[in-house]
């Protein structure tokens, strides 16, 4: 179950605000409280946090927005990014490299999701397997990547512990993304 | 007010009777200036006490910005974007840290003798507060010992980009801004106590550090962005 979260309007109505820009630190704590409480009403799932209609987002608000929300784990609820700019992404995968963090970017509901943040290669070319091909053990990813299934191993639960796939059992799968 | 005819009108220009007023008695006359006198400021003098004066000064910013930014100085369009972000960090320092308020401005300049008629973007903040060694007392005074002073001070918080807030998150404000300006060759100087600290781009000839100067209680943060090499010159 994927959930939209439009961040331009959490800032509106939490901030009360003419501005769309996502800017101190004070803002991004009171949108980042606002957010996490839309997510606790949730039941599992994916949150979309849609950036397109979001001005410019400085360092401190990306930290609290962004940086804040993963460090405090959101239940059962994976959040993932969407609608960033050239700017929003340079800023944000600063605050998340600086915490070392990771998130998916869904850019359009047709693109490929992609990793934002501090995350080593081969963490990388699992992610990007796991979405062109769908779930796996580490031993299958590990064949299909000419890997030992303890390398491959290593690598998904690098992803699990970001909570950048999930898994269920000994099966690896993609996050449910449009 | 100043005696000079020139002084007056560009502090007319800036905006600074305004703020001033509510700080000093003023006497004399402030000279009026025309509308197109005004083209370079992108921002008058503009008092920051909170939070919200942030907003307000990035969201009014931005039209002006872009047009001088990406048409006069030939940055990127993003580069708009990357001005908003470091201003707004710029002026968070002064809620932040100082304890007090400040005030911030924006005006674009040719620089004729430093970078042979290129315009440049300043971004200037000020405030009377607690200023970098106070603030960053408590947390660094003992890592630095002996040496711990106004130098050091700005060393610990523009070099070694350390916070006072033990918060893993924080501080990530001047390392970004230091950042943009790295890409754009733009100069950073902050002066607070004592002393001052630059980071010097290519074209500049300052020094990184300047030590014993007359007390300035307080801190101010200049920012310049010239022009990219080969952009229109006046």
């Amino acid at each position: 179950m994927m959930h939209t979260i439009r961040v331009d309007r959490v800032l509106r109505e939490t901030v009360n605000t003419s501005y769309s820009d996502l800017v101190t630190r004070a803002t991004g704590r009171a949108v980042r409280t606002s957010i996490r409480q839309t997510i606790a009403g949730l039941e599992g799932g994916t949150a979309l946090l849609d950036f397109s209609s979001v001005g410019l987002v400085d360092f401190s608000c990306a930290d609290e927005v962004v940086a804040q929300l993963l460090l405090e784990k959101t239940d059962d609820v994976i959040v993932v990014l969407g609608g960033l700019r050239e700017d929003h992404t340079e800023t944000i995968e600063h605050v998340l490299t600086h915490h070392a963090l990771a998130v998916v970017v869904q850019e359009s509901p047709d693109g490929c999701p992609r990793l934002l943040g501090l995350v080593d290669r081969e963490a990388q070319e699992v992610f990007e397997r796991l979405h062109a091909h769908g779930a796996a053990d580490a031993e299958t990813m590990g064949q299909h990547l000419g890997w030992d299934a303890e390398r491959a191993q290593d690598a998904l639960d690098t992803l699990v512990r970001l909570r950048l796939v999930r898994q269920e059992g000994l099966t690896f799968a993609p996050l449910p993304l449009p | 007010m100043p005696e000079a005819d020139e002084v007056r009108r560009y502090w007319v220009r800036a905006g600074f009777f305004g703020p001033a007023a509510e700080l000093f008695e003023l006497h004399g006359k402030v000279p009026k200036v025309k509308v197109e006198e005004l083209s370079d400021v992108l921002l008058s003098v503009t008092a920051v006490r909170a939070m919200e004066d942030v907003h307000g000064v990035v969201g009014r910013i931005q039209e002006g910005a872009a047009r001088i930014l990406t048409n006069e100085l030939g940055l990127e369009p993003a580069a708009t974007a990357r001005f908003g972000m470091a201003l707004s960090e710029a002026c968070q320092n002064i809620v932040e840290h100082s304890g007090t308020s400040g005030w911030v401005a924006v005006h674009a300049y040719t620089f004729r003798r430093r970078l042979g008629g290129r315009r440049v973007v300043v971004i200037a903040v000020g405030d009377a507060g607690v200023g970098f060694r106070r603030s960053l007392e408590a947390t660094q005074a003992r890592r630095f010992g002996d040496r711990w002073g106004d130098a050091a001070a700005l060393e610990a918080a523009v070099i070694q980009e350390v916070s006072r807030f033990r918060d893993p998150g924080r501080g990530q404000g001047l390392p970004g801004i230091k950042r943009y300006l790295l890409r754009w060759q733009g100069k950073l100087s902050i002066r607070s106590g004592t002393a001052r600290i630059a980071i010097v781009p290519p074209w500049d000839e300052d020094v990184p550090m300047t030590e014993s100067l007359p007390p300035f209680p307080g801190a101010q943060l200049q920012i310049v962005i010239p022009a990219k090499e080969g952009a229109p010159t006046t």
